[in-house]
């Protein structure tokens, strides 16, 4: 006796406008009669302070209220009948329009992060009455904007300009910094589209103390409104390395790197809830101390990391 | 019995086949039917395909590619001109294996434990999320394991059939995690002689996991989930015909590679999967660039080279029609170069001792990235070289690629012939400009030389290439440099015969070789050197008569001398004859040298050509009229020349040719005559062969003959049966060809006998009798020698016995026999005696032939001698109709021989009825 979901996309992905289809399917070995058959959709964006990242006070009432974006049942069959054993498709669809769900916000792209999470389900319940317990299956669905609904040019090239150098920096090496030039520049690219890998260039122009790595890292801002305050939660989600070892000087490097799929949503500026990400540049030098601790964050300050530079470049991610 | 009486030339007359002048010679050639037939042969060679190679090469692939790869793939692969270039960069992977041996042991410092037999830790990783691809365990270890290279090839092919299985298992992120981590030990540069073949070894994983994504992608475009073929995809096909699915899978391989944390790593999947890009789209010429472009952030510039060598191999795959690629990639391998040879302190000096040896590492990487660009762009872009600053102005040049002599040295060496040669003074400068310790700058001094020739310039254009290169060249100090490029514009100069570079070179060879003994590498130039100027040369003399020659001949020792050697001896011997004093004592002298030098560790195959050249030189010697000179050279060359068995040969017919010449052309030749008698006495029982003694003795038996010394000539004669004898003990059987020449040889002897007189003190008979003898000493003997040995001593005697023998010695000093004995009864008594004995032993020894066809014919045989040497007796014809008699339970009735030998038998006894009658 089993019940199944399945959507017409294998993919599962739908665009806020377009109509989900789909279909339940039960096998059953044994005729099973019900009162009614339902299916919920619902969106919302749940939202949670990690302990730790908040203050004492915060974290007890860490999980904030959800906020709904969609909630509708649909009745797929109204009156009581009868399932056939054997197997059984039962299908429904649904529209994705903003229209229908009015008060609610706008359709965000499906997402899950550390505290933030947005999230599509489709319930299937088959009601059997108030003695025999309900049949219910449930699937996520992904929701993705709809990029060519986007007003205007989808991808301004806006690009931004950085420097490193040994007075951007507050830094154990800089004495050693010092004795040479230390000097990289570049310019990366503030907006992209998902799809596209973030572009932008780097030139290493000098450095007194020979360089072991240079990588992007990809940062996720997650700032959620509790009570009064915001708490924002920073994370890592990937790192690239663009340079291994002491790269040639005034040689302009890519910096070429693919938004991972999942852990990136568009840029998300809500009331109660932001989604932002940054890009930072890390350079590492070649020195003793390195060896030591092979293993640690790149975010934590350490004296070999260098020039931890955290270039301040929100990317606004469409 | 008694012998016949003969009447030879009656005989022959009788036995004469007519003869009819013929009008055309038959072996003149007949010009119109062979135009024919060579036309005939000319239109079947247009369209002559060789089967074979096409099928071979098929198979080839079907090897390589191994049991992942299905046709489909080949076919796209080898379309095109891809289908040479895969062999060849199979060839070009086994030579980067072999040019880099390395010491058995490796230290390996290894960043990941994949070496580790520790297979636990893979198992959790499946389910993992695909963010955490990177090695979260990774820890840079400071300790180094040591492990075998054997080892290290080993386990690699296992982790091949790992991700072959996780594959098949359809654990495709195991596959992949298990192929970054493979290529992630391409990161630790410290083995460096052993990284080529860590590279073959890894790519060869890599290729293979591109193919797999290939083909999965593939097959989602061309089959629906459950498995119905919806669209089969053309070769060529564009991006647009593939289904939006597959494009999903194929964007979310590209998607799981970038998420790889390390850059090269990166760089090699995101290569290994190159081709998906078609899935994509159709404009992948900016992703090879942004490659190319992302190496650069790779500084270990032997990691870096060989990155840019497996893009260059990659990018073939999707024929680009760009190679702005290739360039950039040298660019860069150009930027790093001038980095190490800049960098005067310890760039990375506790790896890269030796600049030079990491140099020579990188150099197949930038040649195989220099034969793609001319396999690809040369035709389509022919201002390329201009980029190099070949052909455009110097002064304001904007170059692409640094100059630096490594690449330079590479571009030389795809360059077409005809281009170098054009540009040749250009290249020349471009040389003097460019020196660094990349590569030595007389290298490509050779290679431009070597074009040079190549391209045969015309006079005019050769001429400053030449003032530049020689003007460059007095500068070095060291001989092997300087003869490397001399041996290269060699050619060039000879074939000008600009006599003047010519002395220059050779002032400069001796200028420097003054200042020390020539090492291998010099001798091995030298060789050349002079191996060129003798082949030039029509004659020896013109070779002599250059300046230095000789002097520079005398630095040279050992093996490159003896090469040298030989090969001036085979330009003197290919002319007729040798009859310079000077010249005999000068190859004299080198022969010696040659003969000297022949020891164990020769091989037989050079030991033949020594020995057959100088027998050659020893035979072609002419001292005219000097005959007595001639043979004190021959007893120069027989103890010079001890060690070759060969040349003795040489050296008796030699000595006999004098002798035949002293007889014909001098009036007193005896004296001379004996000794080179003697010289041949002395010389032959030296010879180790039996056989060819024999021949010898005989030979000169026959010239003592010839001049009139008849007891030397029994004397040789009687040598040549004890060489029977020792033949026959030695060995028990011979071959075949052996035994025909055996006794061609002792039937020579007998036909000998007959001339030589037989005043021997133990009479005529003594030769006959001691040959019967040694072969009834010799009871292992075939029979087919006894019988036909008996055979000819009865024709012998029945010869002898002749009132008028068939032939005389030319000599009239030697005196007949028929004149000697004549009508001497107990001479005759003796001929008889001796016959009736090998009459006896020849019936014994068909009797010992076990072999019934051999029997049959050898009774024949005897059958036949009888009745030609005897009177017709009763005994005669009994005897002989015994003989048929055996012929004829051994052999086919219908036996032409047999038939043959019966009609003679019933012709002579018919005579003989009718004599009765």
């Amino acid at each position: 006796m089993s019940i199944e979901l399945k959507l017409s996309r294998p993919s599962r992905v739908y665009r806020p406008g377009e109509s989900v289809e789909g279909k339940i399917i039960t096998t059953l070995t044994t005729p099973l009669s019900y009162h009614k058959i339902l299916v919920t959709v619902t969106g919302a964006v749940n939202l949670q302070v990690r302990g730790g990242v908040a203050g004492v006070i915060e974290s007890l009432y860490s999980a904030v209220k959800p906020l709904c974006i969609i909630k509708k049942s649909i009745e797929v069959a109204s009156s009581a009948g009868k399932l056939a054993p054997g197997r059984t498709e039962i299908p429904f669809s649904f529209s994705l329009s903003s229209q229908e769900n009015g008060n609610h916000g706008a359709f965000y792209e499906t997402f899950h992060g550390g505290n933030i999470s947005i999230q599509y389900l489709i319930t299937a319940d088959i009601m059997r009455g108030y003695l025999h317990k309900s049949l219910s299956a449930t699937l996520e669905f992904i929701v993705e904007s709809d990029k060519a609904s986007l007003a205007g040019p989808p991808v301004s090239p806006e690009s931004v300009r950085f420097y490193i150098t040994q007075d951007t920096q507050k830094h154990q090496l800089l004495p050693e910094l010092l004795t040479g030039r230390f000097r990289i520049t570049g310019k990366i690219l503030t907006e992209c589209s998902l799809m596209d890998p973030i572009r932008g260039e780097l030139v290493v122009e000098a450095s007194a103390v020979p360089i072991r790595s240079i990588d992007v890292q990809l940062l996720r801002i997650e700032s959620i409104l509790a009570g009064e305050r915001i708490i924002a939660d920073t994370s890592v989600i990937q790192t690239t390395q663009i340079a291994d070892g002491d790269v040639c000087k005034s040689l302009t490097l890519p910096i070429y790197v693919i938004l991972p799929r999942l852990l990136v949503c568009p840029t998300v500026r809500a009331g109660p809830f932001l989604i932002e990400f940054q890009i930072s540049i890390v350079i590492s030098f070649q020195s003793t101390l390195s060896r030591l601790y092979p293993k640690s964050d790149l975010r934590t300050p350490r004296p070999w990391v260098s020039a931890y530079l955290l270039s301040q470049t929100i990317i606004s991610v469409m | 019995m008694e012998f016949r009486l003969r009447d030879y030339e009656g005989e022959e007359i009788a036995a004469a086949l007519p003869r009819v002048p013929a009008l055309d010679h038959p072996l003149a050639p007949c010009p119109f039917s062979s135009s024919q037939s060579q036309g005939v042969a000319g239109c079947e060679k247009v369209d002559f395909d060789d089967p074979l190679r096409v099928r071979t090469t098929d198979v080839a692939e079907c090897v390589e590619d191994g049991k992942h790869v299905d046709g489909d793939l080949r076919r796209i692969l080898s379309s095109e001109d891809g289908h040479l270039s895969t062999k060849e960069w199979a060839l070009f992977k086994s030579s980067l294996m072999q040019k880099f041996s390395c010491s058995n042991m490796i230290s390996v410092s290894f960043t990941s434990d994949i070496l580790a037999r520790n297979s636990k830790e893979y198992k959790t990783l499946a389910d993992m999320h695909m963010e955490e691809l990177d090695d979260p365990e990774m820890v840079v270890r400071e300790e180094k394991k040591v492990i075998t290279r054997q080892e290290y090839v080993s386990r690699l092919q296992e982790l091949k059939g790992e991700i072959s299985q996780a594959w098949r298992a359809d654990d495709r992120i195991k596959a992949l995690k298990l192929s970054i981590k493979v290529a992630r030990l391409l990161l630790d540069t410290s083995g460096f002689q052993f990284y080529p073949t860590l590279f073959v070894l890894v790519i060869d994983i890599m290729d293979m996991l591109g193919d797999l994504v290939w083909e999965r992608i593939k097959r989602k475009a061309e089959y629906a989930d459950d498995g119905t073929l919806i669209y089969s995809l053309p070769e060529k096909f564009q991006s647009a015909d593939i289904c939006s699915e597959a494009k999903e899978t194929c964007y979310n391989w590209f998607c799981k590679i970038g998420s790889i944390r390390e850059l090269l790593p990166r760089i090699y999947l995101e290569l290994a999967i190159l081709r998906c890009w078609r899935f994509l789209g159709d404009n992948f010429l900016l992703n090879l660039q942004r490659l190319a472009m992302m190496m650069r952030g790779v500084a270990d510039p032997l990691a870096s080279a060989f990155c840019h060598l497996y893009m260059a191999h990659c990018a073939r795959t999707l024929h680009p029609i760009d190679i702005g690629y290739l360039i950039m990639s040298l660019s860069n391998i150009g930027i790093l170069l001038q980095r190490i040879i800049v960098d005067k302190e310890t760039f990375n000096s506790h790896y890269y001792k030796n600049k030079k040896m990491l140099i020579s590492l990188m150099e197949p990487a930038i040649e195989w990235i220099m034969k793609c660009i001319f396999m690809d762009g040369y035709q389509k872009s022919g201002n390329l070289i201009s980029k190099f600053g070949i052909g455009g102005n110097l002064l304001q040049s904007t170059w692409n690629i640094p100059c630096i002599s490594v690449i330079l040295h590479c571009l030389l060496k795809q360059l077409p012939a005809e281009v170098v040669s054009n540009n040749a003074l250009e290249i020349a400068e471009l040389f003097e400009k460019t020196i660094d310790i990349s590569l030595d700058q007389h290298f490509n001094y050779r290679l431009l030389g070597n074009k040079l020739c190549e391209s045969h310039p015309p006079v005019p254009s050769a001429g400053p290439v030449l003032d530049k290169v020689i003007q460059v060249i007095s500068q070095y100090n060291n001989l092997n440099e300087y003869l490397i490029v001399a041996d290269a514009y060699l050619d060039i100069i000879l074939q000008y015969s600009m006599d003047y570079y010519l002395s220059v070179i050779f002032d400069g060879i001796l200028k420097r070789a003054k200042i020390k003994r020539a090492d291998e590498n010099e001798l091995e130039s030298l060789q050349s050197v002079l191996v060129k100027l003798v082949d030039h040369f029509d004659a020896l003399e013109d070779a002599f008569a250059l300046n230095h020659f000789l002097e520079i001949l005398d630095l040279l020792y050992g093996s490159a001398r003896d090469i040298t050697s030989m090969h001036i001896l085979l330009k003197a011997t290919r002319t007729g004859h040798v009859c310079d004093p000077r010249a005999i004592q000068f190859l004299f002298e080198i022969s010696q040298a040659l003969h000297d030098s022949i020891d164990i560790s020769n091989t037989n195959d050079d030991y033949q050509q020594r020995a057959f050249l100088i027998t050659r030189f020893v035979h072609l010697v002419d001292f005219g009229a000097e005959i007595e000179r001639h043979l004190t050279f021959l007893i120069e060359c027989r103890a010079a020349f001890h060690h070759i068995d060969e040349l003795k040969d040489t050296l008796v017919h030699l000595s006999n040719n004098l002798a035949v010449k002293a007889i014909k052309d001098t009036d007193k030749y005896l004296s001379f005559l004996k000794s080179c008698l003697a010289f041949n006495e002395v010389t032959i029982p030296s010879i180790s062969n039996s056989i060819r003694c024999m021949t010898l003795y005989l030979e000169t038996a026959e010239v003592a003959l010839f001049g009139g010394l008849d007891s030397h000539a029994e004397g040789l004669v009687n040598s040549a049966i004890n060489c029977l004898q020792c033949l026959n003990i030695t060995a028990g059987f011979h071959k075949s060809v052996d035994v025909d020449q055996i006794l061609s040889l002792t039937c020579k002897m007998c036909s000998l006998l007959v001339m030589i007189p037989g005043i021997h003190e133990e009479g005529i008979a003594f030769f006959a009798r001691s040959l019967i003898s040694v072969l009834n000493y010799q009871s292992s003997t075939s029979s087919r020698i006894k019988v036909k040995i008996f055979c000819a001593v009865i024709f012998l005697s029945a010869s002898l016995s002749q009132y008028r023998l068939p032939y005389h010695a030319i000599n009239a000093e030697v005196v007949g026999n028929d004149q000697l004995f004549y009508g001497e009864p107990s001479y005759h008594q003796e001929l008889s005696s001796i016959s009736t004995l090998a009459l006896q032993n020849l019936d014994d020894a068909i009797g010992e032939e076990s072999h019934l066809v051999t029997r049959g014919s050898l009774a024949l045989e005897a059958c036949n001698c009888l009745l030609t040497c005897f009177n017709g007796s009763c005994e005669l014809f009994l005897k002989c109709s015994g003989l048929i008699e055996i012929a004829k339970s051994c052999l086919h009735p219908k036996d032409k021989y047999l038939q043959s030998t019966v009609n003679f038998f019933d012709k002579c006894s018919k005579k003989k009825e009718v004599a009765f009658s």
